[in-house]
């Protein structure tokens, strides 16, 4: 087990407008949480002298403008009157979501900080320069085995894996929409949520319109303009707070090397999801049976089912029965997504996933509250390419 | 698996491992095929030895996990020629 299990915690959430209209540029939702989250955590500005965020831009070839795409540490630095000396910061490139809070218990453990102010800003473009920024008569670099074809967007590469997996397990589209349609009613529930007033029935589901056969609309994410932000402390300084703190008990990320770099070839993702869940579960001293909820990333609907596999939930290959039957649902035997998703709070891009672990644990999950939760995992990215996960717990 | 690598010639056949077809005019250069089709094949030689192909969008109805396909080759013009594959009878 983990040596740093129960000695930092989450203490503060902050949500700007989820918002497919922004009035505002990025950089000023991204203020927006931030102030929200340090309001949260009873603190003030001036506490903070850590930042970590993973501020990747949305997909390849997107703009990297910082405040407008992209919101950098030195960004929220220009902008917030944080503490006179701003003593660690991170800004991750590698790994995902998680990745950031990650460093920041690192930096809390080492003493090398206080308090740390984590988010993650992500900006809907209007227009997609699609294909990792190939468009034009040449492609380089991996491109040049998917690009000359058209197949170089991230939705064709799940739709490749996900006809392979119902071809493989014999599984079907009822699964995803299981899934899709535990989401929506969850985001009921949910204030924050894009989707919060408008519920989807399985008709709506099957009805909606192809965006690479066999996904389909409602198995995407909603493209927002919007930021989470969190606050992370060390648990001595967690029990003065305002909230009770969710402690951070373990972490894992993926890091396993992946057989085929053109596309998401599903044979990686037991190998690879297993690779950051083995590291979840053994630095927790913690297992799947021992989750009361699992917020497991969404960017496209398929990606949950097979975390649910890969973590070791289900077998490989049994997540389509799993998700049905109402054992995923709220007051099921594994609530999952239990604030809407990606699919229907809006692509926080794994942030919402860990904000409801920490609300869930600390009794703050509203409507959606499961009773008794002690212990909840985030897990995001796909488990066929990258991601990194944690695991708060009610007590430390 | 060896470190020797070196090119070695193969027959161009193989199976379909998976397939997809893009509805998103989202693609770059492609927004005018849509809906266009996809697909993975694995070559006979290697298991998860695979190449991105199109299919014409009138093969959309016999196009499956595991068809056997065969490589042709397709002028894009200004000596561009890329390989694409082709269904092929069992």
């Amino acid at each position: 087990m983990w040596s740093g299990k129960g000695r930092t915690a989450i203490v503060g959430i902050g949500y700007s407008e989820i918002t497919r209209r922004p009035q505002k540029p990025l950089g000023l939702l991204a203020v927006d949480a931030c102030r929200a989250a340090i309001a949260d955590a009873g603190l003030e500005p001036s506490y903070i002298d850590g930042l970590a965020t993973y501020p990747e831009m949305p997909f390849a070839g997107a703009g990297n403008r910082d405040g407008e795409d992209v919101v950098s540490v030195m960004y929220i630095v220009n902008h917030l009157a944080l503490a006179p000396d701003i003593r660690w910061y991170a800004q991750i490139e590698t790994g995902m979501i998680a990745s950031p809070i990650i460093e920041a218990v690192h930096a809390l453990i080492a003493g090398a900080c206080d308090y740390v102010l984590v988010w993650r800003a992500l900006h809907r473009p209007t227009r997609r320069p699609s294909g990792g920024g190939t468009a034009g008569p040449r492609a380089a670099g991996e491109a040049q085995f998917t690009a000359p074809w058209g197949c170089n967007t991230i939705i064709q590469w799940h739709a490749l894996a996900w006809q392979r997996y119902m071809h493989r397990f014999g599984a079907t589209r009822e699964a995803l929409a299981a899934l899709a349609l535990n989401s929506r009613c969850n985001a009921n529930r949910n204030p924050r949520a894009f989707f919060y007033k408008e519920p989807m029935s399985r008709e709506d589901y099957f009805n909606s319109r192809w965006i690479a056969e066999p996904l389909c609309l409602y198995d995407c994410d909603v493209p927002v303009d919007g930021c989470v932000a969190l606050i992370l402390t060390g648990a001595e300084r967690a029990r003065n707070l305002r909230h009770p703190p969710a402690y951070v008990a373990g972490y894992g990320q993926n890091t396993a090397p992946r057989r085929t770099l053109l596309h998401y070839a599903l044979d990686d993702y037991m190998e690879c999801g297993g690779s950051l869940a083995r590291k979840l579960w053994n630095s927790a001293g913690l297992g799947p049976h021992e989750m009361n909820a699992a917020q497991l990333y969404d960017g496209f609907n398929p990606s949950t089912l097979y975390w649910l596999e890969a973590a070791g939930f289900c077998r490989e290959g049994e997540g389509g029965s799993f998700v049905q039957d109402g054992r995923i649902a709220l007051e099921g035997e594994l609530p999952v997504n239990t604030f809407g998703g990606s699919l229907s709070e809006g692509r926080m891009h794994g942030m919402g996933h860990i904000a409801e672990a920490v609300r869930q644990v600390t009794g703050r999950a509203e409507e959606r509250q499961i009773q008794g939760a002690e212990a909840v995992c985030a897990i995001d990215g796909s488990p066929m390419l990258r991601g990194s996960g944690i695991i708060v717990t009610r007590a430390p | 698996m060896s470190r020797q690598l070196a090119f070695t010639p193969v027959s161009g056949r193989g199976t379909v491992y998976s397939f997809t077809v893009m509805h998103q005019r989202d693609v770059a250069g492609f927004e005018e095929d849509a809906p266009f089709i996809n697909i993975v094949v694995e070559l006979e030689e290697q298991q998860r030895l695979l190449m991105v192909s199109n299919l014409p969008s009138a093969e959309r109805e016999r196009v499956r996990v595991g068809a056997p396909g065969e490589v042709c080759f397709e002028n894009r013009g200004d000596g561009v020629v890329i390989p694409q594959f082709k269904l092929v009878r069992a």
